[in-house]
């Protein structure tokens, strides 16, 4: 059996420690603090040894992976959600059988996707340095770089490791929000000049007001910071839409509820997990290129230029459109329909299925009048919704962050898109977590204890 | 069922999905946008203040 197979090899692996107990709402947001700074303070270590011509081949992609690039967390969460993709198609297309309801099941799956994440780890660091995307500065530092990287990624493994277990929210969504937000902040604020051009302020607002002292306003400059407002005020807007699903059934008079469910069902989920199978494409392509065999396309300068790897780079501003309308077309339609195919396997393996809904419903304790098994009533109606919200839901975020990367926003439109989903759900937490401490009688209530 | 059906069958629930859609409320819409946006900007005020720092450290 495979489960026992691996259960060596999991115990090899240090973890970190489950509490115990309910962690307080104090020291979660401690823990949540305390990672998040740590996350921003390796972001500022520069990779020893890296060569001072190296260029960032997955711009675009870096922000939603939460990478810094040339830091040694270069790789961001990009290790951990690959892994994730791998065990979602394996579990979801019921290839390796697990059932997630069942905690042994669970920590094998949990388990697995740690193993996993190191495994990547090593190889998109061995990738990056040997196919020159982060070259040494000399040949002998190679190796150094390559350790360096992968240290890195394994810190990020285990930051996410703590802040799911004793944070809000997850590591993994802590880290992208935190780029972003960094992004947006200094690109738009920052008054230190780049290296490039010495005495101009680097950020847009800073940068404008430099432009109208010098006589020749330069508004478009401001364009990334509108484009982030912008893309704000709508993905806002999505996030708070809901889909009120009626609980009556068969013409049952007075038998009227509602149960409100997100629109975007899945969250963002589908469109991380599509981010990062999008640059796994862009990684696959660099490898087979240094290989001798550009099956996916041809990367020069960084950039893909042909193939596979070209029609499936993001187009990062509207002007692509006019360029090359089919790239933009089939960059859509992939990104939409991986989207859709993530929001239906996120839906299945993170339980929030008909079947899972229906149940928790259920034990809540609620009941359709006039029906003796609610539980198999319930179960009929949410199976005429959920897997209709979970495609449309799917799609339409798929849709926003395609939308949402052509405005060139700062942080990148997906970035903005993706920090809003993440802080508002962090948000709804600490404000769950913060009313279940000050009412110990509600914990007992609603079974969290 | 054949596929035909399906699909049809899935349009259908589609469309019974987009006729029980909300759309948010001014005060509900203010709020989130509120709360997000307080929470990025305080999220990226400490990445800002960090960098700054490592910046000025380095030059």
């Amino acid at each position: 059996m495979l489960k026992e197979m691996l259960q060596p090899i999991f115990s090899l692996i240090p973890q970190v420690k489950s509490p115990t107990y309910r962690v307080p709402f104090k020291e979660k947001l401690k823990w949540t603090g305390i990672i998040l700074i740590l996350y921003f303070l390796l972001g500022q270590i520069t990779l020893f040894g890296l060569s001072t011509n190296a260029v960032d081949y997955f711009g675009q992609l870096r922000a939603v992976m939460a990478g810094n690039f040339g830091s040694i967390i270069t790789l961001g969460i990009g290790p951990i959600v690959s892994a994730s993709i791998i065990l979602q198609l394996l579990v979801g297309g019921k290839i390796w059988r697990l059932d997630l309801s069942r905690p042994e099941d669970k920590a094998v799956f949990q388990g697995t996707q740690k193993v996993l994440a190191i495994i990547f780890t090593l190889f998109e660091a061995i990738v990056l340095v040997l196919t020159g995307a982060l070259s040494p500065s000399s040949p002998e530092l190679t190796w150094i770089l390559v350790l360096q990287i992968t240290i890195g990624g394994i810190l990020i493994i285990f930051m996410d490791e703590v802040v799911s277990k004793w944070g809000f929210g997850s590591g993994v969504g802590l880290f992208i929000a935190a780029g972003v937000a960094q992004q947006i902040i200094v690109g738009s604020l920052n008054v230190l000049s780049s290296p490039t051009s010495p005495g101009v302020p680097a950020g847009a607002i800073p940068h404008f007001i430099y432009s109208l002292t010098s006589g020749s306003p330069n508004f478009d400059l401001l364009i990334p910071v509108l484009a982030v407002v912008v893309v704000f005020l709508v993905v806002v807007y999505a996030e708070s839409m809901r889909v009120e699903i009626p609980l009556s059934y068969g013409g049952v008079k007075g038998a009227r509820g509602k149960y409100p469910l997100k629109f975007i069902y899945a969250s963002n989920m589908p469109v991380i997990l599509t981010s990062a199978l999008l640059l796994n494409v862009q990684l696959f392509a660099n490898l087979f290129q240094k290989l001798g065999h550009p099956i996916l396309g041809t990367i020069s300068n960084g950039r893909a230029i042909n193939g596979v790897a070209y029609f499936l780079s993001t187009p990062s501003t509207y002007t692509v459109i006019f360029t090359d309308p089919l790239k933009v077309l089939i960059y859509a339609v992939v990104f939409i329909g991986s989207c859709i195919l993530f929001a239906w396997l996120w839906v299945e393996l993170s339980g929030i299925g008909p079947k899972q809904v229906s149940k928790q419903l259920y034990d809540m304790g609620m009941q359709i009048p006039g029906f003796r098994s609610s539980r198999a009533q319930f179960e009929k109606i949410m199976s005429r919704y959920i897997p209709a919200i979970t495609v449309l839901g799917g799609a339409f975020v798929g849709l926003l962050a395609f939308g949402a990367d052509l405005t060139g926003a700062l942080g990148g439109g997906t970035g903005v898109l993706l920090t809003v989903g993440i802080v508002y759900r962090l948000y709804e937490e600490i404000a769950q977590e913060q009313l279940m401490d000050m009412h110990p009688m509600l914990r007992k209530f609603l079974g969290n204890e | 069922m054949s596929s035909k059906e399906s699909i049809a069958n899935f349009l259908k629930q589609c469309e019974r999905v987009l006729h029980v859609s909300r759309k948010p409320g001014r005060s509900e819409y203010i709020n989130v946008a509120k709360v997000t946006g307080i929470g990025i900007i305080l999220i990226g005020v400490v990445g800002f203040i960090i960098s700054i720092i490592a910046q000025l450290l380095t030059t």
